[in-house]
């Protein structure tokens, strides 16, 4: 069997699977910190702007250490990473104390945010937008949300997201559209977002 | 061709890194005809860009060392759960907005001072400064106090007045209360305090005092007055009273010191110059701007001030005038990110306001300048249903 430790960081000395699946922690600490960069990356993208990354990055590590005996490698390491991580996080989102909770500075600016006028403007940097759609995203089922995450904002085709959450594409689709249908409904009515829906003035 | 309907179109829209050029065509065909997909289409490659734009969430190296090292010895997640100092989002809940929240803090933190005069009465010190973490604890899991029970949280004793919900994040140094009525007592220290409900924070200031020779004033917090010999002579010499050698014991003044609060630093005049204008207040916003501008600032907060007047004018009807000022920064500060959203927006202004070909020559010169833009699908979008090829 050819080792299939396939990663996009390159190749891994021969053998480093069978030494992670027997537990060998010079192999396994080997892998996980040529991960860890991507897989912060991952979860930092699923969990948005404001959330501690470090919990979550912390239980990803400790299911895949448990999981690696009975990794097969036929996926690549950090996709298999990734699927965990993906799994953590709506988990995660799932905590009925997690889904209430937003951040006071989003609940300062609702409160700064000027009753709608047509001719008020308001200067939204790209940060403080991208809070405001995350804001919304917090509003979905956390199977909605990670699938429109992945698909819309990261652009990872519709069979990746779907095996990054272990279920179909049209599931996946389905959840997607879900999302979206929601989402604009919400961006439309937010006065922090109008200066983006200027496309009718400008036809 | 086919018409594509608004479902394939969202399809579309999010799948746009991966369309044939068939498949451009059609969509570019409905988004020209449809405004609540184009609104999306604007929505998705906005979110997209702002994603892009934010720096990677990364670890410190050593932070990741201990990660993996805990996560191989097989430290679970529920001893972590438990600890106090164990885990915090940094959020606080709004759902329970229902319930009273209300913190009564009682302030008494004072600092360090000046080498003290050479007189036999002397200030207090404040005790010597913590000890420098050279990593924070993580962030914690809430924690329920019972009426009068007590905890620790950072340099601050907690004291429940009625039971109580708080949340320590020891990396924000802010404690969250989301239910009940908290007493905190601070300890003297450099490190910073707060305390946090669902609709505002309290801050630790400090103490702020007044000495010459022969006389102290504290104009905040409060602190005390020592002997040569370490006897008290003054308990707690509270904001807005003075005590002086000659006089036997502390008198309350007549009317308490005007105490003058420190001036708001430009990043903080930036930030409610654009409070004021997304009110609508002109007036205000532009003094906040204009001192923000007087008072020293970087070159990054120049940016964005100036960018500021431009927004001041297109806010104030003046879209001449904010394209002007956003047109200067763009070209001055072209290797900053003020620079490129001043930039999108002088083209964006002048789509809406100007002649067309000026508008499409700006939204050229935003793409030449800015080729790796933040704003580039979007400019090249408007490129094309303004009637360009590109």
């Amino acid at each position: 069997m050819t080792d299939p430790l396939r990663s996009s960081d390159g190749p891994r000395a021969q053998g480093d699977l069978e030494r992670c699946r027997a537990g060998d922690r010079a192999a396994l600490e080997r892998v996980l910190r040529a991960e860890l960069p991507a897989l912060e990356r991952h979860i930092g993208g699923l969990i948005g702007p404001d959330r501690d990354l470090d919990d979550l990055v912390q239980r990803t590590l400790v299911r895949a250490v448990r999981a690696f005996p009975k990794f097969r490698g036929e996926a690549p390491v950090r996709l298999w990473l990734a699927r965990i991580a993906t799994n953590v996080v709506i988990d995660h989102l799932r905590t009925p104390q997690r889904r209430r909770e937003v951040p006071l500075r989003l609940v300062v600016d609702s409160s700064q945010t000027p009753a709608a006028e047509p001719s008020a403007e308001r200067v939204v940097d790209a940060r403080a937008r991208l809070r405001r759609v995350f804001h919304h995203l917090d509003r979905l089922s956390p199977k909605n949300r990670t699938a429109f995450i992945l698909h819309v904002i990261e652009g990872r085709p519709v069979h990746e997201v779907a095996a990054l959450m272990k279920t179909s594409q049209v599931t996946t689709r389905s959840r997607v559209f879900l999302a979206r249908r929601s989402l604009r409904a919400w961006a439309h009515r937010d006065p922090a977002l109008r200066d983006l829906f200027e496309v009718g003035g400008d036809r | 061709m086919t018409r594509l309907s608004c479902w394939k179109a969202a399809d579309a829209i999010e799948r746009r890194d991966h369309l044939a050029d068939a498949e451009r065509l059609e969509l570019e065909t409905h988004l020209e005809g449809c405004a609540r997909c184009a609104e999306y289409a604007t929505l998705v490659a906005s979110v997209r860009a702002a994603a892009a734009a934010e720096p990677p969430r990364q670890l410190t190296p050593p932070r990741r060392e201990r990660l993996i090292d805990r996560a191989l010895s097989g430290a679970a997640d529920a001893p972590r759960e438990a600890r106090p100092r164990g885990r915090s989002l940094g959020w606080i809940a709004a759902g329970v907005a229902a319930t009273a929240v209300v913190a009564t803090v009682l302030l008494w933190a004072p600092r360090p001072t000046a080498p003290s005069p050479p007189r036999p009465a002397r200030v207090a010190s404040s005790d010597p400064a913590p000890p420098a973490q050279t990593e924070p604890a993580p962030p914690a899991a809430p924690s329920q106090l019972a009426a009068g029970v007590g905890a620790r949280f950072g340099r601050a004793t907690v004291r429940a007045i009625e039971p109580a919900t708080v949340r320590w994040d020891d990396r924000a140094e802010t404690l969250y209360l989301t239910a009940g009525v908290i007493d905190v007592d601070v300890e003297p220290g450099d490190r910073r305090f707060a305390v946090a409900t669902e609709r505002f924070t309290v801050e630790v200031l400090g103490t702020r005092f007044v000495v010459s020779a022969t006389e102290v004033r504290v104009e905040r917090g409060a602190v005390r007055v020592l002997g040569p010999d370490g006897t008290p002579r003054v308990d707690r010499l509270a904001a807005g009273h003075a005590w002086s050698e000659s006089r036997p014991r502390a008198e309350a003044p007549a009317a308490p010191p005007r105490v003058e609060p420190p001036a708001p630093s430009v990043r903080r005049r930036l930030a409610r110059a654009r409070r004021l204008l997304a009110a609508s207040r002109l007036d205000d916003a532009r003094a906040q701007i204009d001192a923000a501008l007087r008072a020293g600032p970087s070159r990054r907060e120049r940016a964005e001030a100036e960018t500021l007047l431009g927004d001041h004018a297109r806010v104030a009807g003046r879209p001449a005038e904010a394209i002007e000022r956003y047109l200067r920064v763009g070209r001055a500060y072209d290797d900053l990110a003020e620079g490129d959203n001043a930039s999108f927006s002088a083209a964006r202004l002048r789509m809406r306001h100007g002649p067309p070909a000026a508008g499409r020559a700006l939204l050229e010169e935003y793409l030449a300048r800015y080729p790796e833009g933040r704003f580039r699908d979007e400019a090249a979008r408007r490129l094309r249903s303004a009637g360009d090829p590109r």
